[in-house]
């Protein structure tokens, strides 16, 4: 049996997996999206909410913030399709500070003092694992399919992109969309996690640690997120207390290192090929000497 | 009625801003032949083409497309009818591989396109050889091979070809008309811009020439090839 506190850090693992996996669609497109951890703090509270005050089953409340998360991405997401990639980056950050406030404003959500009591639920480790998986392979299908190939058109450059006849401003909206359903899902594992929510969670400093995960994992591929998150998220829990203060100076510092040592992130966009090529040599190799 | 022309353009007129790059410019391409529009930097050849593609918007005039009025029309409705297009300076999506490039020309395919990518790779093989390589790792005429090849993946009714000989080596330069030639064979229907106008009027049926936005001769390629006008102003002859 694992510690609880082991239980309690693979779940958060989970959960930022899956952020972060929503950060990384819009960034195939070109866009730094930070309405991913704007659309996390929605699933969160919707999930809280509808555990604690409604007493919807876990699943229901996972698929009730992946609809909530969809619509208030899908909403945002069709002024940001009229813009460019730094006024979205721009703009999308600004409703991290509207959601924090609208939170702050609302009684019923708790207010500053946030949701406390949210319902334990049992075996949340294997349901948040189900769910990475299967994410996952959703996301797997969808940057290898024809839609992850024209988001990579439309990240490498957009007018080539029309040209190919991809419709930019849809293809937009769907990556901003799909992001914002892993936000909420993110959102909704790390309330059941925390088991209190709060808006100040959702805040600069998590999206600072978003944005260290996805650059220092490799935001080209989806596995970079398995080295980067358990490292980064695991990081201020076993560094001394004494020095815990200094986290995002920490994060700040491995941002910088990893962007000036290995630009493309420690997974970089060429490493899968490499590893299967290795693996393919290696089997013929030993199928050779047999 | 059998339609014949694929392309009609008529009263064309396209400006930047103040300054009028195109001057109501009638023209019309017809179901499978190559039509070459030939004339000097700044004559509007880019401009047409791109008002064609709907990037550049027309300020008077119609472009009709197989007898649907396409002027108004997004770049991308107008790629999903049937038109694609060779950019200038080939328009590679350099950190993608040459397959993904290839498959992202198909975006618009309605069935499978395996038969379309075989025949591609049988018409130039290196590609095939090169497929899981970056598009940006190619040499120049591989580039454009590859750019014309992803122009027809989605079987298009026609094909734009912006300056196609562009700092190619003369060899390229011949390979990539005869396979014009022979993609027209089997019924493509073909319109370039081209600022080497001897090579253009030896492979294309008809021609228009364009000055300061305006045509200014249009005819049969051989007849244009002999013109003494064409001869003194594009081919360097005396």
């Amino acid at each position: 049996m694992l510690s609880s506190s082991m239980t309690l850090y693979l779940i958060f693992c989970c959960a930022f997996i899956i952020l972060v996996w929503g950060a990384l669609v819009p960034f195939r497109a070109g866009l730094l999206y930070n309405g991913t951890v704007y659309c996390m703090a929605v699933g969160g509270y919707f999930a809280a909410f509808a555990a604690k005050d409604l007493g919807w089953p876990f699943w229901l409340c996972i698929l009730g913030a992946a609809v909530v998360g969809a619509i208030l991405g899908f909403l945002p997401a069709l002024g940001f399709s009229r813009t460019s990639g730094i006024v979205t980056a721009v703009a999308s950050m600004a409703l991290i500070f509207i959601i924090q406030s609208v939170i702050r404003n609302l009684d019923f959500l708790g207010g500053t003092r946030g949701i406390r009591g949210i319902p334990k639920i049992e075996h949340l480790l294997l349901y948040s694992v189900i769910l990475v998986v299967v994410l996952g392979a959703f996301l797997y299908r969808l940057n290898h399919s024809k839609l992850g190939r024209a988001l990579e058109a439309i990240g490498t450059d957009p007018d080539m992109a029309t040209t190919l006849g991809i419709n930019v401003k849809v293809m937009t909206v769907f990556s901003l969309t799909i992001s914002s359903i892993f936000g909420a899902v993110s959102g909704a594992v790390y309330a059941f996690n925390m088991r209190t929510i709060y808006p100040e969670t959702f805040g600069f400093s998590l999206l600072l640690s978003v944005m260290t995960m996805l650059f220092v994992g490799g935001r080209y591929t989806q596995w970079g997120v398995f080295i980067s998150v358990p490292l980064l998220w695991g990081l201020p829990q076993w560094v001394p207390a004494s020095i815990n203060s200094f986290t995002q100076i920490i994060y700040g510092v491995i941002l910088v290192v990893i962007l000036m040592a290995r630009p493309e992130g420690i997974i970089t966009r060429e490493l899968p090929g490499r590893i299967q090529h290795l693996f393919a040599r290696s089997k013929e190799k030993g199928a050779g000497t047999v | 009625m059998e339609q014949t022309n694929v392309l009609k353009v008529e009263n064309l007129s396209v400006y930047y801003g103040p300054i009028c790059a195109v001057r109501k410019i009638d023209l019309e391409v017809n179901q499978g032949e190559i039509v070459a529009l030939i004339g000097s930097n700044g004559a509007g050849k880019s401009t047409l083409i791109n008002a064609i593609l709907g990037i550049q918007r027309a300020r008077g005039g119609t472009i009709t497309f197989l007898g649907q009025n396409i002027t108004r029309l997004k770049t991308e409705r107008i790629v999903a009818s049937g038109i694609s297009v060779v950019p200038e300076g080939r328009g590679m999506l350099a950190d993608m591989t040459v397959l993904e490039n290839l498959q992202l020309g198909a975006y618009h395919h309605k069935g499978d396109y395996g038969p379309m990518l075989e025949k591609v790779f049988s018409y130039f093989p290196i590609l095939s050889d090169r497929k899981t390589q970056k598009a940006g790792t190619l040499s120049g005429g591989e580039q454009q091979m590859l750019a014309i090849s992803r122009a027809l993946m989605g079987e298009p009714r026609l094909v734009l070809l912006d300056e196609p000989s562009l700092a190619l080596s003369p060899a390229y330069v011949d390979k990539i008309f005869q396979f014009l030639v022979e993609m027209k064979k089997q019924g493509l229907t073909i319109l370039l811009s081209e600022q080497n106008a001897r090579k253009a009027l030896q492979y294309a049926d008809r021609g228009y020439v364009l000055d300061l936005g305006v045509t200014v001769m249009n005819g049969p390629a051989q007849e244009l090839a002999v013109n003494p006008e064409v001869k003194r102003a594009y081919l360097g002859g005396e």
